[in-house]
């Protein structure tokens, strides 16, 4: 789902960029805390995880790849502060280790992707949780993808119409909205189901223990 | 020094230990005995202060460790007089290299001499040459020596080892048993590996597949005891067929080599 | 410094790369990145390729399609979209392979500690990965059904989890052992 490189023109990015760093300057004003003993290797070997499951692409038809995201279980697990920079973290790793994603739309993918999915997925999940615990956790992890890849189509498809020279040509990625719309948001909605699944599988294994036995120095 | 009393404690209801009891006086050398699954690296995490045992309870210097969740002070001490070889060693690992890893607890606990420990220490465990590469790169051999330099620079009063030799070939496996003879600290070391034993220590703690402590004291009178040893599930007894000749009998093995 | 240096040249020349619509200029900051890739020209150029072939291939292949469909080529937009994404990409992998990230970080130590754990991570579950793809290759003799394919997708995620659950718990262990969350006091009396 990544955008890679080149396909963004800097009206889009430039301004990504700024409310970027003050999405993080958010995080990171409360991370603080955030970072207690149980959350520093528990956030580590969730993005590692979520970045070594990412390794496995489904390539789509109409202009993109599919990965896992894990938005919605990095969500209900850490709170949207930490899932945010957690995925952030995915991200930066994807685009400069492997070159999914890119320092240009860097801070779209960021915003699109885990800014929007963990927004969604807390909001559903908090709504729903007292009404059915699994049925929340399903569909926070699947609206953590469907929303995100509406967003991403929205942005490409605006391409066209944002950056072009004067005969019209496009500058940068050259299919409109009703290109983009179906060719990410059908395929999204489908790859949201495997997503829910594995936040309400990701529940349970994470709640099951590290909390229980885990006693002694810890700093307040 | 260690007054351990009825520790008992299970996993989700699953028993690690049950109503363990010793005591231990500075200096000494014991080795934990147990087959795997025995409750050996619960034992060691509860003397940490790591797990809180269900029943019971561990006296480090006079004091229970569980007061130490309470006790900034006496965390402080807990943590920087008792050092924890995990299991697995990259469990302990989070700096980039290997020297970082080693100045960290004299660093961290105000320690003197920094450069000159982790000199020191690094030359004690041949790992000089490691210093500056990524701890996560090494091998698990090299990793569990860089765990054992980065514990002594803090030089504790209480080492405790689980499977210290697991990933440790022959020739290392022989060092370190001369290693530990010669260090001045109070050393706890877990094995399942019964000729190891005789050589870590002469005190022996064995823990038995019911997870109570089957036996405490000598090693060499329990190298001798097979009926408590295959309860322990150490030794095994089988058939045997030997090439030469037609004669088929019965013995007591151990497989020590794994 | 010369990490900070490096990181200002490449950002100016993101935005230059990106800002720029003119052919031919970019085919000279294209040939100006690979120059500077030095030895490591063919190996940079050759992943920034595969990195980006499926997608970029894709849009320009539809590009091309829908435009012969009205019958225009826009051959300009095609070599102008392939080179940007082309140079830009290979840009962000050399300076990859020169940046250090634990130098850059090294101002805030939890983060940079947070940044090692992940990296140690990502190794031990690559392998992980790894032979959880030979074991299922051993174990088959032919390409699994779409179902099975799933099935051993949902198994690899739910074994990685569980390592990764493990490795918390004892990560978080070995750090608590070590004394890492109490709070560093260089300033106390040393012991002897």
């Amino acid at each position: 789902m990544h955008i890679p490189d080149g396909f963004i023109t800097p009206k889009v990015y430039l301004p990504a960029w700024g409310i970027a760093v003050l999405a993080w300057w958010i995080c990171l004003r409360r991370t603080g805390s955030l970072l207690d003993p149980l959350v520093i290797p528990r956030l580590a070997v969730t993005t590692s995880a979520a970045f070594v499951l990412s390794l496995v692409t489904i390539p789509l038809p109409g202009g993109s790849s599919v990965h896992l995201t894990f938005v919605g279980l990095l969500t209900v697990l850490f709170g949207w502060r930490l899932a945010f920079m957690a995925l952030s973290l995915v991200f930066v790793l994807q685009a400069f280790l492997l070159g999914d994603g890119g320092i240009t739309t860097l801070p779209v993918n960021i915003l699109a992707i885990a800014g929007s999915g963990v927004i969604v997925a807390t909001l559903v999940f908090h709504l729903l949780r007292r009404l059915h615990l699994n049925l929340a956790l399903f569909l926070a992890g699947w609206t953590a993808v469907v929303i995100p890849s509406f967003l991403i189509a929205l942005i490409l498809g605006l391409q066209p119409t944002l950056a072009h020279d004067a005969s019209g040509t496009p500058l940068f990625f050259p299919f409109g909205l009703r290109v983009t719309l179906p060719a990410l948001i059908l395929p999204h909605m489908i790859l949201g189901i495997g997503e829910g699944m594995l936040a309400v599988m990701g529940w349970r294994f994470f709640q099951a223990g590290s909390r229980r036995s885990i006693k002694g120095a810890i700093d307040a | 020094m260690i007054r351990i009393e009825n520790l008992s404690h299970d996993h989700d209801g699953v028993p690690a230990l049950k109503d363990i009891s010793f005591a231990l006086d500075p200096g000494q050398k014991v080795t934990l005995l147990g087959a795997n699954g025995s409750g050996k690296s619960t034992l060691l995490k509860a003397i940490n202060g790591l797990i809180e045992p269900r029943v019971g309870r561990v006296l480090l210097w006079g004091r229970d460790v569980a007061e130490a969740e309470k006790d900034k002070e006496f965390r402080r001490e807990l943590r920087s007089r008792t050092g924890l070889l995990f299991q697995n060693p990259e469990a302990m690992l989070f700096n980039p290299t290997v020297r970082e890893e080693i100045a960290f607890g004299p660093l961290h606990f105000g320690l003197d001499n920094v450069d000159d420990r982790v000199a020191h220490w690094s030359g004690e465990l041949q790992i000089t040459d490691l210093l500056d590469r990524s701890p996560h790169a090494l091998s698990n051999g090299e990793k569990q020596r860089v765990c054992l330099a980065l514990l002594l620079a803090v030089e504790p009063d209480l080492l405790l080892l689980d499977e210290p030799t697991a990933s440790l070939d022959p020739r290392s496996t022989g060092w370190l048993v001369d290693f530990l003879q010669n260090l001045p600290t109070t050393v706890i070391t877990s094995t399942h590996n019964l000729s190891l034993a005789t050589e870590l220590g002469e005190r022996c703690l064995l823990l038995g597949e019911d997870h109570t402590l089957l036996y405490d004291g000598d090693v060499l009178a329990l190298r001798d005891d097979l009926d408590l040893l295959r309860q322990a599930n150490l030794v095994h007894i089988h058939d045997h067929q030997h090439r030469k000749g037609d004669v088929t009998h019965r013995h007591y093995h151990s497989h020590d080599w794994d | 410094m010369r990490d900070r240096l490096l990181a200002v040249i490449y950002l100016a020349s993101v935005l230059a790369v990106s800002m720029n619509q003119d052919v031919s200029v970019l085919g000279v900051f294209c040939a100006l990145v690979l120059l500077a890739c030095g030895r490591q020209i063919t190996r940079l150029a050759r992943r920034a390729l595969l990195a980006t072939a499926f997608f970029t291939g894709l849009v320009s292949l539809a590009w091309l399609a829908t435009s012969l469909l009205e019958g225009t080529v826009p051959v300009m937009g095609l070599i102008r979209l392939n080179l940007r994404v082309f140079t830009l990409t290979t840009m962000t992998f050399l300076v990859a392979s020169r940046l250090d990230i634990l130098q850059i970080t090294a101002f805030w130590p939890r983060f940079r500690t947070l940044i090692v754990l992940i990296l140690a991570q990502i190794g031990v579950f690559r392998r992980l990965l790894g032979n959880l793809r030979l074991a299922a290759k051993s174990r088959t003799w032919r390409r699994p059904a779409l179902k099975d394919s799933l099935g051993m997708g949902a198994a690899t995620g739910v074994a990685i989890l569980r390592r990764a659950e493990y490795a918390a718990e004892q990560m978080t262990q070995g750090m608590i052992s070590r004394g890492f969350f109490l709070d560093p006091d260089r300033k106390s009396e040393p012991r002897s």
